[in-house]
């Protein structure tokens, strides 16, 4: 008698869920697998090109596994012109370098062609002319020309859109696609109906169904994401200090499902990377706007490539040496208790500063001693 | 649905005419209908789950079919039985990388071969600063033939002034590179069409209805508005009377819709549309870099809800965090409030990415419109004074201007600044494009 074969009923496949490319079912991967998958650390985080970025973004310091982690989305803001999509696309470079394709989503100002084939074909500048054309073969260009297209994108993707073998999703310039739909600022009307305010809180809802979307893709096609936003405005009265770049999409949901944010800025020494959130930690406060976080110098070579800026490298004879100096926004109104106590007194000169702090921890730590050792005296 | 419209201008509506009104009337947008379940929809806008469902499908199939592929090879997107969405690549693709010359050999190249179709490009200077100047060249190297021009039409949107035809003339007849071609390579006056909008809701209506009819009809290749900012001027200053939080966010609103239909019309009929834009003074504090200031002031700066010394303590936690043997961020960056729009601003205006630099200028319209463009070209100026000895009292005079053209940020090229000058075939740069930043200017 045959012995009736063993259903196996552990096999899992994801592969050939993958792979199936009939057109009549959807192929789908079950949400368990897929983490199984990228916890398998199988996939490489996608370089950024930086190194000590490469290092920050890992959690650990590690440079060669390090960049943009797949199953997460990664957040660059920035004023125009400073270097968010040519960072973006350094990462898709890297990416399509170790085999993977790339969907690059125009949001506002299209990518020019001619940039991507140069940063490609100055990679494989190496290999021969074929092997470049097989990356940007790769490289997959789409426009979502309104928010509706964007969303059609993320939350119900066409079958065809990410194969598997995906590994970038890059969002560029998503708040002016925002701000045409939902606006940042309101009017303050005074009598508003109730469809009116629920309009207004539209805003950051469909933001937050956005970041559900990109992070629901970004897990089960094992992919990184990249979105990278312009900057708005906030103002800071409490710290007397003027405005600041604020990034142009925020609002609780959306910071919750952002793993990294980097801020790039520049200088007059050159261009900056700031690491505000990594690992899904916030590095900054989240009252203090306009702080940096853990920053990366750059710099741009003549190719329009960036760089990271060597720690030996001399400043450049051309620019003058600045030296640092505060914000010169005047701040408001001292509080009572801190008027100074002469205009010219120099407080780092004398070093008052730390051993006044330190002397007026150790007293309050002697009081408590004594106060301990007075009560356990009787005893 | 509030902005169906605009989203998909060509969706047919008859089979949802019985829902419509009870979606607009709830405010609900075409991406609401999109984010959210079908049954809290039809709770909102009292209607049926059903119905709502079908529209969610449908919008959803014309958008997938929408969006644009630009690769060479369309998307598949549909299964085999849409091909003849598929075939239909609405969009032309800006991969031709074909540029209009503004007819200056150094400017040419600093710009990658001239303006790009397909991009807002802005031309933002002050008065006289040589923003028509540009703007005219442009007008007529559209209409040479590839690789200079696009060999179309162009179409000019005046604002203030009319378009200046006797300078045009002038230009044509004076350029080497226009008056030695011959009758049917010569760009003609004819070829370029210019109209004239006095205020913001003409230009609404204008940009949005005609200009998409005149592009086509005409073949045109170039679109110019000189200039942006005049007409949201006068609005500007009527507004003065309401709430200032209300009026900024109605021209916020305004300076993201205006730009998004000029980069749908760039993208759509494939043409470069030129703004020019004008500037305002703009006034930062006193010049810290006195020491006599930096000293008087050190126990004043610190921000008032942390310690007095906290200016000490912030440089050393600055340094702290910097990791894997980086130079100390002291020596690196210039301020301690790096993302101050003061300080940002000196680096996507144009005008004072230099520490020395005195004379700020921005340009008008705010930084939501400096987030719409893709490129913003900036003509800067400064007084040459006549070397001579003056009386006590009396203002220098003005023998001359040093004129630079400064690219702040492009999505096709690199920064760079040259200098120019102005004369009768329209301009000329003098020395080779730098790098910015550096100089006085």
């Amino acid at each position: 008698m045959a012995v009736p074969p063993v259903i196996d009923l552990t096999s899992s496949r994801p592969a050939q869920a993958r792979h199936n490319t009939s057109s009549h079912r959807l192929p789908t991967v079950s949400a368990s697998e897929a983490l199984q998958e990228l916890q398998d650390g199988n996939l490489r985080s996608v370089s950024t090109g930086l190194t000590s970025l490469d290092g920050l973004l890992s959690g650990t310091g590690d440079t060669s596994s390090g960049g943009l982690e797949r199953g997460k989305i990664t957040e660059l803001w920035g004023p125009a012109g400073v270097g968010k999509t040519a960072i973006a696309i350094q990462s898709a470079v890297n990416a399509l370098k170790e085999g993977s394709t790339v969907l690059w989503v125009d949001c506002a100002t299209a990518l020019s062609d001619q940039r991507i084939q140069e940063s490609i074909t100055r990679h494989g500048s190496k290999d021969s002319h074929s092997a470049s054309d097989g990356l940007l073969g790769e490289f997959k260009h789409v426009t979502a020309a309104t928010l509706s297209h964007l969303l059609a994108i993320v939350l119900h993707p066409p079958p065809n859109l990410i194969p598997s073998g995906t590994g970038l999703l890059v969002v560029d310039d998503l708040n002016v696609l925002m701000d045409l739909d939902y606006p940042r600022y309101q009017f303050a009307v005074s009598s508003k109906t109730e469809q009116q305010k629920w309009q207004a809180s539209r805003r950051y809802a469909v933001l937050g169904s956005l970041v559900s979307g990109l992070n629901k893709l970004a897990v089960i096609n094992g992919l990184a994401v990249v979105v990278t936003t312009g900057c708005s405005t906030r103002m800071r009265p409490d710290s007397g200090l003027g405005a600041a770049l604020v990034p142009g999409v925020g609002g609780v949901e959306w910071d919750g499902g952002v793993w990294n944010r980097l801020v790039v800025f520049r200088d007059f020494s050159g261009r900056f990377v700031g690491v505000q959130k990594c690992q899904g930690r916030s590095l900054i406060s989240r009252e203090e706007v306009g702080e940096i976080g853990r920053v990366v110098g750059l710099e741009v070579a003549n190719d329009g490539t960036l760089h990271e800026r060597q720690a030996s490298r001399p400043a450049d004879g051309a620019t003058t040496q600045v030296k640092p100096r505060a914000s010169p926004v005047k701040p408001r109104k001292r509080v009572f208790d801190e008027v100074a106590d002469s205009e010219s007194e120099d407080v780092d000169e004398y070093g008052w500063a730390e051993t006044d702090e330190d002397a007026i921890a150790a007293e309050g730590l002697i009081e408590d001693a004594q106060a301990a050792t007075a009560s356990t005296e009787p005893d | 649905m509030t902005n169906l419209v605009t989203v998909l201008p060509d969706f047919d509506v008859k089979p949802y005419t019985h829902i419509l009104p009870s979606l607009e009337k709830a405010l609900i947008s075409t991406a609401d209908l999109l984010s959210l379940h079908a049954v809290d929809v039809a709770k909102r806008a009292q209607i049926p789950p059903g119905e709502v469902t079908k529209l969610s499908n449908a919008l959803l199939q014309s958008l997938h079919s929408g969006i644009i592929g630009t690769n060479s090879t369309p998307i598949e997107l549909n299964n085999a039985g849409d091909a003849a969405d598929q075939s239909e690549l609405k969009y032309p693709s800006t991969k031709q990388h074909r540029s209009i010359s503004t007819l200056d050999e150094r400017l040419d190249s600093a710009l990658g071969g001239g303006i790009r179709p397909g991009y807002l490009t802005e031309i933002v200077g002050e008065s006289a600063a040589g923003k028509t100047q540009f703007l005219l060249t442009l007008l007529l190297s559209v209409q040479l033939s590839p690789p200079q021009g696009l060999g179309k039409s162009a179409l000019y949107i005046s604002t203030e002034a009319p378009l200046q035809t006797i300078r045009l003339a002038q230009i044509l007849n004076t350029h080497p590179g226009l008056c030695t071609l011959s009758q049917q390579e010569r760009p003609s006056l004819s070829r370029i069409q210019s109209t004239h909008i006095h205020d913001v809701e003409a230009q609404e209506h204008i940009l949005r209805y005609q200009v998409p009819v005149a592009l086509e009809k005409q073949n045109v290749g170039l679109l110019v508005i000189d200039s942006i900012a005049a007409n949201y001027r006068a609005e500007f200053d009527r507004s003065k009377a309401r709430k200032g939080a209300e009026s900024f966010a109605k021209r916020s609103n305004q300076m993201t819709q205006l730009g998004a239909l000029l980069r749908d019309i760039a993208r759509t009929y494939g043409v470069a549309v030129v703004v020019a834009n004008q500037v305002a003074d703009r006034f930062t504090t006193i010049d810290p870099f006195s020491h006599a200031y930096r000293m008087s002031q050190s126990t004043q700066r610190s921000r008032p809800d942390s310690p007095p010394q906290a200016r000490g303590v912030r440089s050393e936690a600055l340094s702290q965090d910097v990791p894997l043997g980086t130079p100390s961020l002291a020596q690196m960056l210039s301020t301690d409030d790096p993302l101050a729009l003061d300080h940002q601003q000196r680096f996507f205006t144009g005008w004072g990415d230099a520490p020395e630099a005195v004379d700020f200028k921005t340009p008008s319209l705010g930084l939501t419109w400096t987030n719409q463009l893709a490129t913003r070209i900036a003509l800067l100026k400064q007084p040459i004074y006549e070397d001579r000895a003056y009386h006590p009292g009396e203002d220098r005079s003005i023998a001359g201007w040093n004129r630079t053209a400064k690219i702040v940020f492009s999505a096709w090229c690199a920064e760079k600044k040259i200098r120019f000058g102005i004369w009768e075939g329209g301009i000329r740069t003098h020395g080779e494009p730098e790098d910015p930043g550096g100089g006085t200017t």
